[in-house]
């Protein structure tokens, strides 16, 4: 059953065009990840499905009403801001009763309420605490706690991890996935980080330039990333790209789909080969990350990056062995290349 | 520099400031005759409360009263419609910077000589019915303290995340609803300042107090130094008891508003 | 996007805009067209006079007076006041003990009113029991007619509000100083500059823009001047001290020329506009730095 149906929807400022049109459907009880770069235009879109920016053309629709024009105090959507937004001068008890006082909830029924979600958030202790007095983590979970307590059809997450440090980041994202398997509820949250993306989404929707460049489960867009701006943006460290003629040079055994504009190949996917190399690269550059290493150089004549457990040296010739199985062919219009192409060509 | 050199300065700036408001306190406190004894010493020989006591049998409750009602009013009066509009001013995308126009034009009357308006504000007053009135005088202040309250809120009012607001929204509450509830709290440390501040305009205005009120029953503190100036030009005592009882709330807050001082008027510079 | 529709935004601003507007926009309105006309005190007739009225304004020798004094007095306080303000911030931005009950003390001038000012200082200023002509007279030197002197009263004026309002350019420079970036006076040390280098090359231009600010907006207020002549010398000796408010005043409430007193407002209040745009220039393209 389709929860949030987006259709042809745009958004311009003074004439500006930010986003031409999207047209999305997210399914019930969805983890959706929008993700892209700064300025793609991810956070207008969540934005405007919280009903803080007006829709310049197009409609949202939440269980099959129109959001249109209502405003975002009446829509059933909950949201999580980068800073939490936390209200200062009320306690984490009353930050979680906010919106049920608002909606004129009894006061027996928001106290029962408000502990209960406490105790689910482990926020128990802290009821009667000011948010200033509270780490990071707490008030995200606060912040958590106030969308979730009047459980509403949609919950917004506006790069709430940004704030953390890497470590308390890291448990966060478990926190919030049991806590999606828990509830149940559609989630839509918005990142720049690709791993974020990837670990916590059920469907991820890449934008770029105000554009959907891709939507799918994070294995496709790993495996089969449909353009070059997702290749690029999703994996670390990002996909090495060669271009067409510089590939074919470089090995003549592979036969290309002869629409081919560049080869993409990830670092982690090219094997080090001493008995059958295909080529070979002189390394200027190694970053060990401890269980493997990066080496950095050059292959016909195009910035190249390797990942291999082997053990090399600076300066030293590192023998690649490019399988074919593991090339991402891209055309003129940076698109990807399918299967079925690769495999006529051959 | 060397040490002492700037301690010397720094003492010798802090006594020349502090020097009148000495003079004007000892003198208060001296007797009638010790005012005008030769040398003029900082220390009265005898603690006299001789001008206190004359100024209490006079008018001086009267004069209080005047005062403070009508600083209070025209307080309560600014900080409410000031407090809307500012809100307005920060948080509504107006077309064609219209709002920074309305900042500019209450700027203007904020800074010109309120001299300007006097006189076709008498017969405004005159037309309502209001010179020699009280409430008149509640009115005309308006012209001081409402650009104020609207300079002064706008910065504290922008201090408030949007953020805050725009969760306040998400969780239901509409537009009165996050006024009462999150704007008001989180900016009240700074309408108490700003009425504090939109109190003593109020309680220290001089021009239209002398314009607009005739009758000594309604006059205010200013306008009574004033008349006591020019009418008894030596009663130095009773004039600085005055001064003192004028000068004395405000002294006391001094402290607490130094910190607020700069606000209304730096604007983008902190 | 906070607000649901248009009449939320009308019932916030209305007030402002009525009271405004019957304060300021429409007294203003009135001036404009009482500059340009005659009204007859009686019969409340109107007559169009074009700019006669600015003819004579600017034949009187009481309005050139009361121009020359206002200026002479805006300039000489305002500049005072930042010097002053400047030494103090200076003095005031290092440590010292006491510097806490210090800064609070030396902004009590601008706490009392106008009016207490006055009252102290023309009891100091008084000829036979003053405070000054005791001091002189105690050093050796003659007493002055501080006040009756037509040489001496603006500067005595000045005096008194440069004691009143030293303290507000004081604030605006010390706050200027104290948003100077420790490192920047580490590494000027470290390129070799030392006191008044420092000062000329460091200091200085990092406090151009609070220095400008105090000394507009001490001019915009200094311009103002009313209360303190009034009380103290009423426009006199001869028009020694005469200033624009005070001529606006006499025209508009003793002599009621409305013609002449509305025409000299409109000048001041042209005056008054073209320094408070520039200060609003200055502070906005400040804000967004």
């Amino acid at each position: 059953m389709k929860t949030l149906e987006i259709k042809q929807v745009g958004k311009a400022y003074n004439g500006h065009t930010v986003i031409p049109e999207i047209n999305l459907s997210i399914n019930d009880g969805e983890f959706v990840v929008f993700v892209g770069p700064s300025g793609c235009g991810k956070s207008t879109l969540l934005r405007m499905i919280a009903g803080l920016e007006s829709i310049t053309k197009g409609s949202i629709a939440l269980n099959g009403k129109t959001l249109n024009g209502v405003h975002p105090s009446a829509r059933e959507v909950a949201m999580v801001f980068q800073s939490y937004a936390l209200y200062p001068h009320l306690s984490v008890e009353k930050n979680m009763a906010f919106p049920l006082r608002m909606a004129g909830v009894s006061k027996s029924k928001t106290k029962q309420l408000v502990n209960e979600t406490a105790e689910k958030l482990q926020l128990t202790p802290l009821l009667k605490r000011l948010p200033g007095a509270l780490s990071g983590g707490q008030r995200q979970r606060v912040a958590i706690g106030r969308a979730i307590v009047r459980e509403p059809a949609l919950f917004l997450f506006d790069e709430p991890l940004s704030n953390l440090d890497a470590k308390l980041r890291s448990e966060m994202r478990v926190y919030l996935k049991q806590l999606h398997q828990q509830l149940k509820t559609t989630m839509i949250y918005v990142t720049h980080d690709q791993v974020e993306a990837m670990t916590l989404a059920d469907k991820i929707v890449v934008l770029n330039q105000g554009e959907i460049a891709q939507i799918g489960a994070p294995e496709t867009l790993y495996n089969q990333p449909a353009n070059k701006f997702v290749a690029a943006f999703i994996g670390s460290p990002v996909m090495n790209f060669i271009p067409h003629d510089a590939f074919s040079s470089l090995l003549n055994h592979i036969s290309l789909p002869s629409n081919t504009q560049s080869v993409g190949l990830r670092p982690n996917q090219v094997t080090v080969d001493k008995l059958h190399p295909d080529c070979h690269m002189t390394i200027s550059v190694v970053e060990p990350l401890g269980h493997a290493r990066l080496y950095y150089g050059e292959l016909a004549g195009s910035q190249f990056v390797v990942e291999s457990s082997e053990l090399y040296n600076c300066g030293q010739q590192l023998p690649l062995k490019l399988s074919d199985s593991t090339l991402h062919f891209f055309d003129h219009n940076e698109q990807r290349i399918n299967a079925l192409e690769v495999s006529n060509a051959a | 520099m060397s040490r002492y050199l700037h301690r010397f300065f720094v003492w010798s700036a802090v006594a020349l400031f502090i020097l009148p408001i000495v003079w004007m306190f000892s003198t208060a406190f001296k007797s009638p005759g010790e005012i005008f004894h030769a040398g003029a010493n900082l220390i009265p020989q005898q603690i006299s409360l001789a001008s206190f006591q004359a100024l209490l049998n006079g008018e001086l409750p009267i004069l209080v009263a005047n005062t403070v009602f009508i600083a209070l009013s025209a307080t309560v009066v600014s900080l409410c419609i000031a407090f809307f509009a500012a809100y307005a001013l920060v948080r509504y995308r107006f077309p064609a910077k219209l709002d920074n126009l309305f900042l500019l034009a209450v700027l203007v009357v904020k800074m010109m000589p309120p001299i300007v308006v006097a006189v076709p504000l008498y017969s405004l007053m005159n037309t309502l019915g209001l010179l020699n009135s009280q409430l008149g005088l509640v009115l005309a202040y308006q012209v001081y303290t409402l650009p104020f309250c609207i300079w002064m809120l706008l910065s504290f009012i922008r201090d408030i995340p949007l953020e805050i607001e725009e969760a306040a929204a998400m969780d239901g509450a509409h537009l009165l609803k996050r006024l009462a509830f999150v704007v008001f709290p989180l900016c009240a440390p700074g309408l108490v300042a700003t009425a504090i501040f939109a109190m003593i305009l109020g309680w220290n205005e001089f021009l239209f107090s002398l314009l607009f009120i005739h009758t000594p029953d309604k006059f205010t503190i200013p306008l009574f130094i004033s008349n006591f100036m020019t009418e008894d030009g030596t009663a130095w005592g009773e004039l600085m008891a005055i001064g003192i009882v004028s000068s004395l709330p405000m002294l006391a807050l001094a402290g607490y508003m130094q910190r607020y001082l700069l606000r209304g008027f730096s604007m983008g510079l902190k | 996007m906070l607000f649901e529709n248009r009449k939320q935004l009308t019932a916030l601003l209305l007030p402002s805009l009525t009271i405004l507007g019957l304060l300021a926009v429409y007294p203003i309105g009135s001036v404009m067209i009482n500059a340009f006309g005659s009204v007859d005190y009686l019969s409340k007739q109107y007559q169009f006079v074009g700019l006669a009225n600015f003819v004579e304004l600017f034949e009187d020798f009481f309005f050139i007076a009361a121009m020359k004094n206002t200026l002479v007095f805006t300039l000489v306080a305002s500049s005072a006041q930042v010097l002053l303000g400047l030494w103090l911030a200076l003095l005031f931005n290092q440590k010292f003990s006491g510097r806490r009950f210090a800064l609070p003390i030396i902004i009590y001038p601008m706490m009392i009113s106008t009016l207490v000012c006055s009252s102290i200082w023309r009891s100091w200023y008084n000829y036979d029991f003053g405070l000054l002509n005791s001091a002189l007279v105690a050093i050796g030197l003659p007493a002055q007619e501080w006040l009756f002197n037509p040489d001496l009263a603006l500067y005595a004026i000045a005096l008194v509000d440069t004691w009143q309002w030293t303290p507000m350019a004081f604030l605006i420079i010390l706050a200027g100083l104290q948003s100077i970036p420790k490192d920047i006076g580490e590494a000027a040390m470290v390129d070799g500059a030392k006191g008044w280098r420092a000062f000329a090359f460091i200091t200085l231009p990092l406090i151009q823009k609070q220095l400008m600010l105090a000394f507009l907006l001490r001019s915009i207020d200094a311009f103002k001047l009313f209360d303190k002549v009034y009380v103290m010398t009423g426009g006199g000796p001869g028009n020694a001290t005469e200033t624009l408010s005070m001529f606006v005043y006499k025209y508009g409430f003793r002599f009621f020329n409305l013609g002449m007193a509305s025409a000299a407002a409109l000048v001041m209040l042209a005056i008054s506009l073209l320094m408070t745009l520039f200060y609003a220039h200055r502070v906005m393209k400040g804000g967004k730095q």
